[in-house]
C-alpha cells in the first residue's frame, strides 16, 4: 500500500518562545495508507486536533516533519496541492462557510479550482446525496441546526473528492441516525479508496476503523487495530478511553466467569457469542 | 410532587415569521421539569431543541401561541423581567467559543460574578470554585489564553463561567459533546450531586442516548416541533411505539438486548446502562 501521509518525530508548540509553554505534540510518528481508515483518540487536549491540523499544512512542526502526497508540508508551494487532496471537517462547521446557501456552499470549493459546470452539478448532487442533507438547497446554511451544518460541512469537503477526509469530532453535532448515516457514507467511500482519518470520542466509531491511533499528553500511546487494542484494557484506561460498549459488557461477563472471545467490539459479535455460548452450556 | 420550575404548553413559533423565509419551528412543544430533577430533550436534528431552550431563559418571548411558564413566572407577560431570569437561568451553547470572550481562562470565568456585583477575594473564591467543579486547575489555567484551550477545555470552561453565576436552572444544550468520557462523568456526577444538594434543576439536550439513559430522570421527545413522547428514560426507551419513526435510535445498550431477545436469549428486566445489561445478560445466560 502506498503512503499518502508521513509523519516523523512531529513535535508541536504553540508560541514555543512563551515561558512555560507547554508541547502539545510530543514526538509522533505515523504513516498513513492509500485508502487507509485511521481512528484518532485520547482524552482532551492529548493533542489530536493539533496533529489533524499537522495533516494537511494548517499547522507547522515545531520539530520533525509531515509528507502529505510525498510533499513536505513546511513548503508552501505545496499548499494547495495538499489542502485539496487532504479534506478536514472541524467540530465547528460555522467557521467554515463563506456563501448563503447549501448549493454554493458545496460548490464553492471545485469551483475555485476550476471544476466545468456540468462537472460541478455532478458532484453538488454527489454530495448532497452522500450526507442526505434534508433542505432546501437555496437555504442559507446560518439558518440550518447544528446536525444540518455538520452535514454541510461534510458535503462541502466531499465535493472537493478528496483523497483523505479527516473528520475531526465532525460527527458530534448529529443525532444518531445521522451520525450513522455520515459513518456509512464515509465509510463507503473509504471502500472506494479514500483515506479517512476520524478524529473521535465515539470507541463504536474507533472500533470500525483499520487502526486506532490513541494519543496521551500529545505521545502515540498505542497504534493498533481495534480489536487487539481494546483487549488491552489497562492501557486504555491509563489514556482514558472508554471501551465500546459491547466490548466493556463482555470483559464483564468473561471476569464472572462466562468463557466468550477476548475480540468482540460490535453488538452483532456479543449477540452471536452469546447465543453460541447458551448453545455449548446446553 | 416537588415545585415546578418549567412548564411549557402548546408552544408554537415561526422562525423569521412575516417574512418570506418564514419557517415554523415549534408547532406545539410541552415541556415539565420539577425542582431537582435532569430533564433530557431529544429529537433528530432540525426538531427544535435549541428554539426551544431558547425560550427558557428568555432569548425569545413566547408571542405566536403557548405559554412558557419558568419559575411560575409568564414569560408572555411583559413585565416579567428576562434579566432578572437571565441571571437564575444559566445556559451553556452548543459551541463553546460562543461563549468564550475575555483573553484569559479566569477572566472569563470572572466575567458573569462580576456582574452579580462580585469582587476581591470573593469573587476570585467564587471563580477557583467553579474551576474546580468542571475539574480545571484553577493555577494552571486561570491565567491561559481562552484560544490556546482544547475542545474540551473550551466546553469545561464555558461551564465554570455559567456555574459561577450560581443559577438555579441549568441548561446544557450539547454542552458535553466533545468532552472525554472522564470530563462527561465527572460533568454527570457533578449535576447529579448539585441537584440531589442544591436542589438545581437541569435540562439536558444531547444526541447522545446513552448519556440520556445514564443520567436523566425524565426525557422529552421533540419531533418536527411537537412534543411526541415524555416520560422516564425506561419508558420512552423501552416503549412499543418505536422511536425510530422520529429520526431517532434507541440507546445502544437498550438495542443490544432487543437484538439478543430477537436471538433467543432472554434477557430479563429494561437495563438502560453497559452494568445493568451485563448483570440482565449474565441472568440470563446462567438460566
Amino acid at each position: 500500500m502506498a503512503s499518502l501521509i508521513r509523519v516523523e518525530n512531529l513535535h508541536l508548540t504553540y508560541n514555543p518562545d512563551d515561558e512555560g509553554a507547554i508541547p502539545a505534540l510530543r514526538g509522533v510518528s505515523l504513516t498513513l495508507g492509500e485508502g487507509e481508515h485511521l481512528a484518532v483518540v485520547g482524552r482532551n487536549g492529548s493533542g489530536k486536533s493539533t496533529l489533524a491540523k499537522c495533516l494537511n499544512a494548517l499547522l507547522m512542526p515545531t520539530q520533525g516533519n509531515v509528507w502529505a502526497l510525498d510533499q513536505n508540508t513546511r513548503h508552501r508551494s505545496a499548499w494547495i496541492a495538499i489542502r485539496s487532496c487532504i479534506g478536514m471537517v472541524f467540530q465547528n462547521p460555522d467557521n467554515q462557510f463563506v456563501t448563503t446557501s447549501i448549493e454554493e456552499e458545496i460548490a464553492f470549493g471545485p469551483e475555485n479550482l476550476g471544476v466545468p459546470r456540468p462537472e460541478l452539478r455532478r458532484r453538488v448532487d454527489a454530495a448532497l446525496e452522500a450526507v442526505t442533507l434534508d433542505a432546501p438547497r437555496d437555504r442559507d446554511p446560518r439558518y440550518l441546526s447544528a446536525g444540518q451544518k455538520a452535514k454541510l460541512a461534510i458535503a462541502s469537503t466531499l465535493a472537493m473528492e478528496p483523497r483523505c477526509l479527516i473528520l475531526d469530532e465532525a460527527t458530534a453535532m448529529l443525532d444518531p441516525v445521522g451520525r450513522e448515516q455520515v459513518m456509512d457514507t464515509v465509510c463507503a467511500l473509504q471502500d472506494r479508496g479514500m483515506a479517512l482519518i476520524n478524529v473521535t470520542h465515539f470507541m463504536e466509531e474507533a472500533a470500525q476503523a483499520d487502526r486506532v491511533l490513541v494519543l496521551d499528553q500529545g505521545r502515540v500511546a498505542a497504534l493498533d487495530a481495534p480489536a487487539p487494542l481494546f483487549a488491552q484494557s489497562d492501557l486504555c484506561q491509563r489514556a482514558g478511553l472508554q471501551l465500546p460498549m459491547p466490548t466493556r459488557i463482555a470483559q464483564g461477563l468473561v471476569s464472572r466467569g462466562v468463557a466468550l472471545p477476548s475480540d468482540i467490539l460490535h453488538v452483532g459479535g456479543l449477540v452471536e457469542a452469546c447465543v453460541a455460548y447458551r448453545e455449548r452450556a446446553r | 410532587m416537588s415545585e415546578t420550575i418549567v412548564a411549557i404548553r402548546n408552544l408554537v413559533h415561526t422562525h423569521l415569521a412575516r417574512t418570506p423565509m418564514a419557517t415554523p419551528a415549534l408547532r406545539g412543544a410541552n415541556l415539565t421539569l420539577h425542582r431537582g430533577q435532569i430533564g433530557a430533550l431529544i429529537g433528530a436534528g432540525g426538531a427544535g431543541k435549541t428554539t426551544l431552550v431558547s425560550f427558557i431563559n428568555g432569548l425569545q418571548r413566547p408571542i405566536d401561541y403557548g405559554s412558557v411558564l419558568v419559575f411560575g413566572r409568564d414569560l408572555a407577560d411583559p413585565s416579567v423581567s428576562l434579566e432578572v431570569l437571565r441571571r437564575e437561568v444559566g445556559l451553556v451553547f452548543q459551541h463553546p467559543h460562543h461563549q468564550l470572550f475575555e483573553r484569559f481562562v479566569g477572566d472569563d470565568i470572572a466575567y458573569g460574578p462580576r456582574q452579580l456585583g462580585l469582587e476581591g477575594e470573593a469573587l476570585r473564591e467564587r471563580v477557583r470554585q467553579a474551576m474546580q467543579l468542571v475539574g480545571l486547575d484553577f493555577d494552571a489555567f486561570k491565567d491561559r489564553a481562552t484560544f490556546t484551550l482544547s475542545g474540551g477545555e473550551m466546553r469545561r470552561a464555558a461551564l465554570a463561567g455559567v456555574l459561577a453565576m450560581r443559577p438555579e436552572l441549568l441548561i446544557l444544550d450539547e454542552a458535553t459533546t466533545g468532552l472525554d468520557p472522564e470530563g462527561r462523568h465527572r460533568i454527570h456526577a457533578l449535576l447529579r450531586r448539585l441537584c440531589d444538594e442544591q436542589g438545581l434543576t437541569v435540562l439536558i439536550v444531547s444526541n447522545d442516548m446513552s448519556e440520556v439513559a445514564e443520567l436523566a430522570d425524565q426525557v422529552t421527545v421533540l419531533a418536527q416541533g411537537r412534543t411526541v413522547a415524555q416520560g422516564t428514560p425506561r419508558e420512552v426507551f423501552y416503549a412499543n411505539e418505536p422511536l425510530e419513526q422520529y429520526g431517532l435510535l434507541r440507546p445502544p445498550v437498550v438495542h443490544a438486548v432487543e437484538r439478543l431477545r430477537a436471538a433467543g436469549v432472554a434477557v430479563p428486566g429494561e437495563p438502560l446502562t453497559a452494568g445493568e445489561a451485563e448483570e440482565a445478560i449474565w441472568q440470563a445466560l446462567k438460566a
